[in-house]
């Protein structure tokens, strides 16, 4: 077990060397130094500035291959400094990139967390909910309810709940934050609203999926036979075996909570990773991007990580092979 | 002249011919199998609607891609529009159907200050702040909508398909290199691989498309690469290799028509995806131009006014919903209908 | 003369379709009585698994018994409240499958499961319930019980996954044990170890047996008494002995004729020309009428009735009743 743990971490790594060649690909053989050297400080801003600019931001440097210094070459500074977390300074306005991103995990995870959790639960609790009653009405209107959520825009579910909920009825503030514990709640409830609502419809339908299909196998036909009731099997045989499929969902959604996060926290106004990326994306920062998308890579990978070893632990057939 | 060949619009009336005559060949290639025919009575039984309101959306993207210079109109006013490409559904609204701003449905007078409209009580959805018809912008949606998830499902299927199947197949170095790629892909969270891959790109039509494909190919492979292996061990496929088939040849012959209802199941639940996602990059500010997500973008601190202005918001969402919606009901009916557990055996 | 441990009467099961209700089960009757083995044999679409699973009223949803009357010892199953059915299921009567390898609990341990099936009816600790495990693991012929206890179904071979549902089955004494083709999925020399495992049980407790099989083998090893299912209905029933050596229905006698032990070294193996049908395309009339080498004019509209051929042998064919008259 332990040999499989590192193993997987190592192969880990290999790829977390692939995601940075790509990004290098993708963020230096497009960019135009000057371009962006003008961006940041200015139009008018005379030529001398400009190059400054560049070779402050590492950009002037060769791109592959130093004959004179050999490893002063961009790719190496960005295997480099990537690797030990040294992000520099944003392209827009020169902020620590690093501190930048430690101020913005709080709030992101305050929005995050909440978010996974509720989803997690209500979605597999509705969904054994409408399994139990398959075939019924209750079935197949929560199906039509699920496509029907399915195929309405995130936007239209932000636009709607802050309109509906932060207008109409005023329950809640339409954006904002504020990280104080009493406070905190009051703003991030409509976000955590509007992300739960988008994404229970394509929840609830695969775990209805996973449960039925597990309710119609031959194992829960002997479990009755022996005399087990309904509730019984679902709690304690079906459940668990759900639990493997669903792991692997769960994993696949996590890179959605970055996408929420980032249309969540711009619509909202919190100050979090995902309001970061967006500004990011309007000022062309490309050195706050680069260092944003790989740590939603490392993330992501760690989290591929994690869930094969809890497959480990949840099922017995790959433990003990 | 010759720039005139190159045109947006002559080639846009190209791929629309070029389309319909694609459609027609496969549509008698599918004719003549049972299977297909079978499915395509049954799918048309399943969702009569669904499938209705979709060719209603493709006929007005169909009609939004044929355009051309000239004719209509003889007023010197609209002189200037005639210089530019105009298409069968731009026909449809006087040349210069427009007014200063914000007009609300079938109104009389402007939606700010009251006074009159040049076309009033015309603008069946009003118009936004531009004071374009929002009718029509909300009908040259649709060919845009099309062409995200047209256009990119045409890089995304034969990639995922020729990266899959090769590794599949030829396993061994093959099956390394590809997994390797598929991995790195899919380890960056596909938005932040959209927005990277776009910013890098530009942020044209063309390459919004290429980075969506780029982007949803992988999932895609994973697929096929799992059944590849599986169809690569079944006994008749082994039997061709045995008797000496060319391995191209087992696999145009064998592995490609076996994976066929796997890649229609794929482009229609992957077309609802797209546009969903197109939507979302409209609102970070690297969409498609003239998408029904750019409208959603542009209006949505419309709500916030006071009296709100709704009918922008309106017609675009709902375009996009019933749109979205009927490609999901479709996409359910095929997937049951092509499931092989029911294709197989009778 | 005691109480049939399972009686069924005019049993109609059905499925939807696309005009109705298609029967899959039609009007069977048929009666198990104390200790005995009865076997119920026909091929793969016949219906015999589809009478069982309507016995334990288990049939599979959107399936449904519609009509008919089914008595465990004694008690009106179809009027049985849901938790009575459960009580009874496991205790009174249990069932063992075809296929152990997916019939057991991939994440429990095979232990916990047989320790379920005694803790649903019986108020023990667990400590008591895996004791009795262990024996009922002994009595299976489980070797290396302790250990076997803690074992996935995955660890285990075929033939000892299907002790482990056979010693599940068998841990509350039911006074009647279904086992749906109990060898099918196993190999010949397993086989025969399962049939000498139930035959013996069967004499410990006195257990009886409904016994669904296609293998006419296991039945001459096993069963008391025979009924053979075609199409839904059950066209013959008798002895074990009568049957296997008299059996007049056409379809019995080609089943019979086409075992390869009785086929001679110079020729063709025998067989019934034609397929089976599928329930949707049943035939009017007697079921067996597009295949039988016997058949009448009014065989495609009429359904025979029973003939008595001999003490306790009957069946439904119009020839063999024109044979008797005379």
């Amino acid at each position: 077990m332990l040999a499989y743990i590192v193993r997987r971490t190592a192969y880990g790594f290999v790829v977390v060397l692939g995601v940075l060649l790509l990004l290098f690909a993708l963020f230096f053989l497009y960019a135009e130094p000057v371009e962006m050297a003008r961006r940041a400080v200015g139009e008018k801003a005379p030529p001398e500035v400009l190059e400054q600019w560049v070779v402050n931001h590492g950009y002037a440097k060769p791109t592959w291959w130093n004959a004179e210094a050999p490893g002063d070459t961009m790719i190496a500074d960005h295997f480099r400094s990537m690797l030990t977390f040294d992000f520099g300074r944003s392209d827009s306005d020169d902020s620590p990139i690093l501190g930048r991103i430690r101020a913005g995990m709080g709030p992101s995870l305050s929005l995050t967390l909440p978010l996974f959790a509720f989803g997690l639960v209500f979605g597999v609790g509705l969904s054994l909910f409408v399994a139990y009653f398959r075939e019924t009405y209750i079935d197949r209107m929560g199906v039509v309810l699920c496509v029907l959520g399915m195929s309405l825009s995130v936007l239209l579910y932000i636009i709607g709940g802050q309109f509906l909920i932060g207008k109409l009825l005023r329950w809640f503030p339409i954006s904002g934050f504020d990280p104080s514990p009493g406070v905190m709640m009051r703003f991030l409830a409509l976000p955590v609203l509007v992300g739960l609502a988008e994404g229970l419809g394509g929840s609830i339908r695969f775990y209805r999926t996973v449960f039925i299909e597990e309710t119609g196998r031959d194992y829960v036909r002997t479990a009755r036979a022996k005399g087990c009731g309904d509730g019984r099997i679902m709690a304690r045989h079906v459940l668990h075996n759900a639990m493997i499929p669903i792991l692997t969902r769960v994993v696949v959604s996590i890179p959605f909570l970055f996408q929420g996060s980032l249309l969540l926290e711009s619509f909202f106004g919190i100050p979090g990773l995902g309001s970061m990326m967006v500004d990011a994306i309007n000022g062309n920062d490309f050195a706050t991007l680069r260092a944003m998308v790989f740590i939603g890579a490392l993330l992501f990978i760690g989290a591929q990580i994690l869930t094969d070893i809890a497959y480990t632990l949840v099922d017995p057939r790959v433990r003990l092979s | 002249m010759n720039e005139a060949l190159l045109e947006a619009h002559i080639v846009s009336n190209l791929i629309v011919a070029a389309l319909l005559v694609g459609a027609a060949l496969a549509f008698t290639a599918a004719r003549r199998s049972v299977l297909w025919s079978r499915a395509g009575r049954e799918l048309l039984r399943r969702r009569p609607i669904a499938l209705v309101t979709i060719l209603v959306f493709v006929m007005v993207a169909l009609l939004d891609s044929v355009a051309w210079v000239g004719g209509g109109g003889t007023e010197d006013a609209i002189a200037l529009e005639q210089s530019r490409p105009r298409s069968l559904i731009d026909r449809m609204f006087a040349p210069d159907f427009k007014e200063k701003s914000y007009s609300a449905p079938l109104a009389d007078a402007e939606f700010y200050g009251g006074s009159k409209l040049e076309h009033p009580g015309t603008h069946l959805l009003g118009t936004d702040i531009l004071g374009r018809d929002v009718l029509h912008l909300t009908l040259k949606g649709a060919r845009v909508a099309l062409l995200i998830g047209g256009l990119t499902s045409l890089i995304v299927i034969p990639l995922a398909l020729l990266m899959g199947i090769s590794a599949g197949y030829f396993g061994g170095r093959i099956d390394d290199i590809v997994f390797f790629v598929v991995s790195t892909l899919a380890s960056i969270p596909s938005l932040l691989l959209l927005i990277a891959l776009i910013m890098a790109l530009g942020r044209g039509p063309v390459q919004v498309c290429i980075a969506m494909g780029v982007t949803g190919w992988v999932g895609f492979c994973r697929i096929v690469r799992g059944e590849t292996f599986k169809l690569r061990e079944l006994d008749y496929v082994q039997a061709a290799r045995a008797l000496g088939v060319s391995e191209i040849g087992i696999i145009l012959r064998h592995i490609l028509p076996n994976l066929m209802h796997l890649v229609v199941i794929t482009f229609v639940l992957l077309f609802s995806g797209l546009v969903l996602s197109e939507a979302i990059l409209s609102y970070l500010g690297i969409g498609i131009d003239g998408s029904w997500g750019q409208m959603i973008d542009q209006a949505r601190d419309e709500l916030a006014r006071d009296p709100i202005i709704w009918w922008n918001l309106f017609a675009a969402s709902t375009a996009l919903f019933v749109l979205i919606l009927s490609v999901n009901f479709v996409g359910d009916a095929v997937r049951d209908i092509l499931d092989p557990k029911t294709l197989g055996g009778e | 003369m005691s109480v049939p441990v399972l009686r069924i009467d005019e049993v109609l099961t059905t499925f939807p379709g696309t005009d109705g209700r298609i029967p899959v089960v039609d009007r069977v009757s048929l009666e198990v009585a104390e200790g005995e083995v009865l076997a119920l044999v026909g091929e793969s679409g016949c219906g015999k698994s589809m009478t069982a699973l309507s016995a334990m009223r288990l049939v599979p949803k959107p399936g449904r018994v519609d009509s008919g009357h089914i008595e465990l010892c004694g008690r009106d199953v179809l009027g049985l409240s849901v938790n009575e059915m459960r009580a009874v299921r496991g205790r009174d009567a249990a069932m063992i499958f075809q296929e152990p390898m997916t019939s057991l609990n991939p994440v429990q341990t095979v232990g916990a499961q047989v320790v379920e099936a005694i803790r649903l009816h019986e108020r023990i600790s667990f400590e008591a319930a895996r004791s009795r495990t262990l024996d009922l693991f002994e009595q299976v012929q489980i070797p290396d019980s302790e250990q076997r206890f803690d074992a996935y179904p995955h660890q285990l071979s075929g033939g000892l996954k299907q002790r482990v549902m056979i010693a599940m089955a068998v841990s509350m004494r039911p006074k009647l044990l279904i086992a749906d083709e109990p060898t099918t999925a196993l190999d010949v020399t397993i086989q025969a170890q399962i049939i000498e495992l139930l035959r013996e049980l069967q004499r410990e407790l006195g257990t009886a047996i409904l016994l669904i099989t296609h293998d006419l083998g296991v039945v001459n090893e096993l069963a008391d008494r025979i009924a053979v299912m075609y199409a839904g209905r059950l066209i013959e029933r008798g002895d074990r002995v009568d049957v296997l050596s008299n059996g007049a229905h056409p379809y019995t006698r080609g089943l019979l004729r086409s075992i390869p032990a009785h086929a001679r070294r110079d020729q063709a193996l025998s067989e019934i020309p034609g397929v089976v049908p599928s329930p949707r395309e049943w035939p009017a009339g007697c079921r067996f009428s597009t295949r039988c080498d016997h058949v009448q004019e009014r065989c495609h509209s009429e359904v025979p009735g029973v003939t008595t051929v001999a003490a306790g042998h009957t069946l439904h064919c119009f020839d063999v009743a024109d044979e008797v008259a005379r």
